[in-house]
């Protein structure tokens, strides 16, 4: 997927480290990560479990805070903001897809996809609208008055994909979001993701399988919270730009 | 604000949906709420239905003929209300000089109109079948069909003087109908007026039983002036009539004011007497008790909703909510579910309320005259449950406010690891908390009183979280279910927390009102000083007759002749007189006090010593010549053993050995009393010594003399009653019997002893106790067996026995009952005790009593049910285990 046209940079994460824990008990489980991610750009995260990809994936998103290091997520330094405007960060700016649960159970699928918009003082009827749109986007708007439990596994991944790019979002954190399909519907979820970063946005994309990273631009790995190359060799901060760029 | 209102929107929306998805947590929140304020209202509605409206008051006083009612209750001008109910003098307004108030009717009176004066006279009217007791009411022969106020059924309307008009109950308490002939009797002494019954009726308004007979004017004495006048004719009166009337001091009900009202100002009638401070304190506290225990009782309900909805919630702070919106969707379930309870309760209780009291007016009850509803009271139960839901909800929300976002996600512990601090602060409230309670209830400071129990209640259960997690360290020291259970117990504080405070407020709330109950029982008990032995009839010669006007005193024989017919009607044992004496020239006979039974100059208040003698207890006094009260009794020892007291039998042998029966306070050291004759004569005679004996609790005598000891101070010894012993108490019907026996000569009295319904009322509350404490440990287990089902797995995966299952529920609801009911009952023991002392400002001598069997039944009662319950209830064989749903 070389000559890609991509946008400007929307997240950048430098000297990341999350330390959990304290003295003898610390886990390191991110130790100094640098990433950039741009416009129209899909980046996936591999890794084994426990290397510290959720934790990249919280961090990013303002769910979780770094104990060093920063993050520019659309123009805006996380470190700066209070906990308040990171949520309010969340809401406009980046939306989260997980393995399950994606989706709360007591509202429909338009209600789950217009809820940011909503939290955010969006009025009703442009949140409503909004959130069609963005389920006609990922071909599931004829389920928008459906509830969670209405709808089979790919269907609440797209409701999911759908929401996380509602109204202005632009970056799409994927924690494993093909972990509980099966791999006929974990493609039908990754082309639809694909397809909706084309059409202009950016995505970091954490997942187990080489065949749907093969969907990403670029993968990072990780190993015990270090990025590395694929030979596990520790990766600085220019090869990973040149990783992207391959 | 328009941003504001959509993020609320969304909010409420998600709040709204959770609590019909759970609709099992939500119906028990709404159960809980909603059937106190049911209850609540329901009742009010019936109480206020069974009050008669003030226009229904009104017309019943006005029955269906007349025009108004006047009546002249003051000499200077007043204001009324429209229903003539209510009135007072206006302060600085002179009266309105002389002049009769017939004449100032007159002035006022609508041309056209009439005016029936209406004379009462109580009378004894009397028939071959009994007596009763009645106001005979007279009035103008011409007038008395219009102001008879009833409907004829049977006969005709009196006429003239001789003939009568009854009721249709009077008549068939006296077994008496048209054409029969009764007397009345209007003063004793005087001959009875013979009357015809020549009518029957009905009487217009709600009560047809009403008692009650209508003569014509002169057909007996009656008194100068009317108690009022109706206003007869077919000239309504107005309210300028009315206002008119006031000038002169008249207080009138008007029909035409009555059905089409003005607005006047509301005229307070004279309320009853005001709260005493401590009461106002008790009542304060008493509520606020409720209150925060209902409160607690209904958290859990809600902190387990949020518990179990924590990782929706943290998704949707992913998705972009702040802390103040996850709080606020906690929140809003509580006002969602507290909203439905209240007026679903309010509701059903006003419409349950209103059809219980159509099938009770379709049976014939005349005791709900109007649908009444008391709004302001409704509205206010409603705004209770309303509250009680949205407060229990309040600090669940905060918790969730706090949750691990990250945590939640990644299916670890996401609660807030509690403060360590909170104990602390517990502890701290309950120290700061008993001390104001008990420096309030002492001096009387309602608000330190309040402020002090709320602490007090609120540290309790801060403090408990603490002692949850000091528990958890007896972990290692126990069996494996128990350890399983205690460190379940102390890291999941989150869910054990809200059940041991909610089985806390249950058991406190309950012993504490037992406790306060309980006191006060046994210190009426205490108080109570009874007449005789339980089930002795007491004849006692009156000195008044049923008019009020003394009469002549019976002699010996009389009072044995009807003390006889009233053996005879209750069927009694045996019949002893009581003779009582006095001095020959009035006074009375004073047993002089030993120096050192003096109460000194500079005593306490509580110095026994202090207190009068204490004097007979039975109101044996008749009046001979219009001032004779002989308060001594004389007694050979018979009619002590007869009125069968305990210690009759000392008393009675002493009397027997020719000893003087005093107060122990009267007895001097050498076993005499020293009696002196009070009359007025100075100085006063030389007391008399005389040989005497004390008898304990049997002071209520005051001095019993033997005839020789009275014969000897020179008393005028006469026979004033007489008492009547019995196999077992008479029945209100022989008591009847006896008392019509001696109608107008004696009164006649049983001796019931001390009444003591407390048992009832305190099981049902232990039974509420009980039902409370092990709702809240049941909600807990289920709760944690739901979220204990993977562990339990593993645990059988590494070879426990099945019965583990059982073992590990019954243990863990052995950690918050115990500690629930443990702490419930010592805080309730502690609430019971302020209280006591808050209620001692009005009753100084008021002890604390602790209900023993209902506080052993509650503290031991239900760990057992809950431990118990939850090993049988328990399945020991695990379903297929799955992911906990969320
Ligand atoms: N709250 C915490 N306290 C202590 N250690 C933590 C905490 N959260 C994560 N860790 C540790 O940090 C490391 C990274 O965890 P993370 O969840 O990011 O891994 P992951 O790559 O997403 O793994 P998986 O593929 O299993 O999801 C792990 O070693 C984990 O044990
Ligand atoms: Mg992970």
């Amino acid at each position: 997927m070389t000559g890609r046209q991509l946008g400007p940079v929307l997240l950048t994460a430098r000297g990341v480290t999350r330390v959990h824990g304290e003295g003898a008990t610390a886990v390191r489980a991110l130790d100094g990560v640098d990433l950039d991610i741009r416009l129209g750009e899909l980046v996936a995260v591999m890794g084994a479990s426990g290397s510290g990809k959720s934790t990249l994936l919280n961090i990013v998103g303002g769910l979780d805070t770094p104990t060093t290091g920063s993050v520019t997520l659309a123009g805006d330094e996380l470190s700066a903001l209070d906990a308040r405007a990171r949520a309010r960060l969340r809401r406009r700016a980046v939306g989260y897809v997980f393995q399950d649960f994606n989706l709360i159970p007591a509202l429909t699928a338009a209600e789950n996809v217009s809820l940011p918009r909503e939290l955010d003082g969006i009025g009703g009827r442009t949140a409503r609208a909004e959130a069609r749109a963005a389920l006609r986007e990922v071909g599931v708007d004829h389920l928008a008055d459906r509830f969670p439990d209405e709808m089979s596994g790919g269907q609440q991944q797209r409701v999911a994909i759908a929401r996380a790019l509602v109204g202005p979002r632009r970056l799409v954190l994927a924690d494993e979001p093909t972990g509980a399909l099966d791999s006929t519907t974990g493609e039908d979820v990754m082309r639809v993701l694909r397809a909706r970063i084309d059409a202009g946005a950016a995505g970091l994309l954490v997942t187990h399988e080489p065949r749907f990273a093969a969907w990403a631009d670029r993968t990072v790995f990780l190993r015990d919270g270090v990025v590395v190359d694929g030979t596990g060799r520790r990766l600085e901060p220019w090869s990973l730009q040149a990783a992207g760029s391959i | 604000m328009r941003r504001w209102f959509v993020a609320m929107r969304a909010t409420a929306r998600i709040a709204r949906r959770d609590a019909v998805r759970s609709r099992g947590r939500t119906a028990l929140v709404v159960a809980m709420v909603g059937l106190p304020v049911l209850v609540a209202s329901g009742g009010a509605v019936l109480v206020q239905s069974s009050i008669p409206t003030s226009e229904r008051q009104a017309l019943e006083q006005l029955g269906d003929s007349t025009q108004a009612w006047i009546v002249h209750p003051y000499d200077s001008p007043v204001v009324q209300d429209a229903y003539g109910l209510a009135s007072k003098v206006v302060e600085g307004v002179d009266a309105s000089g002389p002049g009769s108030a017939e004449t100032a009717i007159r002035a006022s009176l609508p041309a056209g109109d009439d005016l029936v004066a209406k004379y009462l006279t109580p009378g004894a009217v009397s028939s071959d079948a009994g007596v009763v007791m009645v106001g005979v009411k007279s009035l103008s022969p011409a007038d008395l069909p219009r102001a008879a106020r009833a409907d004829l059924v049977e006969g005709v309307w009196p006429t003239t003087a001789g003939q009568a008009f009854l009721t249709t109950s009077t008549a068939s308490e006296l077994g008496v109908g048209v054409g029969a002939t009764i007397s009345v009797a209007t003063r004793t002494g005087d001959s009875p007026s013979v009357l015809e019954v020549v009518g029957v009726g009905a009487p217009q308004g709600a009560e047809p039983g009403a008692a009650g007979i209508t003569v014509p004017l002169g057909s007996i004495p009656v008194a100068n002036t009317p108690v009022g006048w109706f206003v007869v004719g077919k000239v309504p009166v107005s309210w300028d009539v009315v206002t008119a009337m006031n000038q002169s001091g008249l207080v009138v009900t008007s029909r035409a004011v009555v059905l089409e009202p003005p607005a006047v100002p509301a005229v307070g009638s004279p309320g009853g007497k005001p709260w005493s401070v401590a009461t106002v304190g008790l009542v304060l506290a008493a509520a606020t008790i409720g209150l925060l225990e209902a409160v607690l009782i209904v958290g859990p309900a809600f902190a387990i909703g949020a518990r179990r909805s924590i990782r929706q919630l943290a998704l949707i702070a992913a998705i972009g909510a702040d802390t103040v919106t996850l709080r606020r969707i906690v929140l809003l379930g509580g006002v969602v579910i507290g909203s439905v309870a209240a007026i679903a309760g309010a509701a059903l209780g006003i419409v349950g309320a209103v059809a219980v009291r159509a099938i009770a007016v379709a049976r014939g009850s005349t005791g709900f005259p109007d649908p009444r509803i008391p709004w302001l009271i409704v509205v206010a139960m409603a705004l209770v449950g309303f509250f009680v839901a949205v407060a229990a909800a309040w600090l669940p929300s905060r918790r969730s406010g706090r949750i691990d976002v990250v945590a939640a996600l990644g299916r670890r512990r996401a609660e807030a690891s509690p403060s360590r601090r909170v104990p602390i602060f517990g502890v701290l409230a309950v120290t700061i908390g008993v001390a104001a309670a008990v420096v309030g209830a002492v001096t009387s400071r309602s608000a330190l009183l309040v402020m002090g129990v709320v602490a007090l209640q609120i540290g309790v259960v801060a403090a408990s979280g603490g002692l949850v997690t000091l528990v958890g360290r007896l972990a290692p020291r126990v069996g494996v279910a128990g350890r399983v259970a205690l460190r379940d117990a102390s890291r999941q504080r989150g869910r054990t927390a809200p059940a041991v405070a909610a089985v806390i407020a249950a058991v406190a709330g309950v012993v504490a009102t037992g406790t306060y109950l309980h006191s006060k029982e046994a210190f009426g008990e205490s108080q109570y000083v009874p007449t005789a032995g339980a089930g002795t009839v007491l004849v006692a010669s009156s000195m008044v007759d049923e008019w009020g006007d003394q009469v002549h005193m019976a002699g010996d024989a009389e009072v044995r002749r009807g003390a006889e017919s009233v053996r005879q009607a209750v069927d009694g044992v045996g019949v002893a007189v009581v003779r009582a004496a006095q001095p020959v020239n009035g006074g009375w006979l004073a047993s002089l006090r030993p120096p050192d039974q003096e109460c000194p100059a500079d005593s306490s208040a509580r110095d026994p010593r202090c207190n009068n003698l204490e004097s007979l207890q039975i109101s044996f006094n008749p009046v001979r010549d219009g001032q004779y009260s002989p308060t001594e009794l004389v007694d050979e020892g018979d009619t002590v053993e007869a009125i069968g007291l305990p210690g009759a039998d000392a008393a009675a042998a002493a009397l027997r050995a020719g000893k003087v029966l005093v107060d122990p306070r009267a007895l001097w050291p050498d076993g005499t009393a020293h009696l002196q004759i009070n009359d007025g004569s100075i100085p006063l005679p030389a007391p008399v010594v005389v040989p005497a004996a004390a008898v304990k609790r049997l002071g209520q005598f005051g001095t019993v003399l033997p005839t020789a000891v009275a014969d000897r101070l020179g008393l005028e010894v006469d026979t004033v009653g007489a008492v009547v012993t019995t196999a077992a108490a008479p029945t209100d019907a022989e008591l009847a019997r006896a008392r019509s026996a001696v109608f107008g000569r004696a009164e006649v009295f049983v001796e019931r002893g001390y009444s003591d319904d407390t048992p009832i009322y305190l099981w049902v509350l232990v039974a509420a106790a009980l039902a409370i404490g092990l709702g809240a440990t049941g909600l807990a287990m289920a709760l944690a067996a739901a979220e204990f089902r993977p562990d339990l797995a593993t645990l059988a995966a590494i070879g426990a026995s099945p019965r583990m299952r059982r073992r590990v529920a019954a243990a863990q609801s052995a950690v918050v009952v115990v500690l629930g009911v443990g702490l419930g009952t010592l805080t309730g023991l502690a609430l019971g005790w302020v209280l006591v002392l808050a209620a001692r400002a009005d009753e100084p001598d008021l002890a604390v009593a602790i209900p023993g069997p209902q506080v052993l039944a509650i503290a031991v009662g239900i760990p057992l049910l809950a431990v118990g319950g939850s090993f049988l209830l328990t399945r020991s064989h695990l379903p297929v285990t799955r992911r906990l749903a969320t």
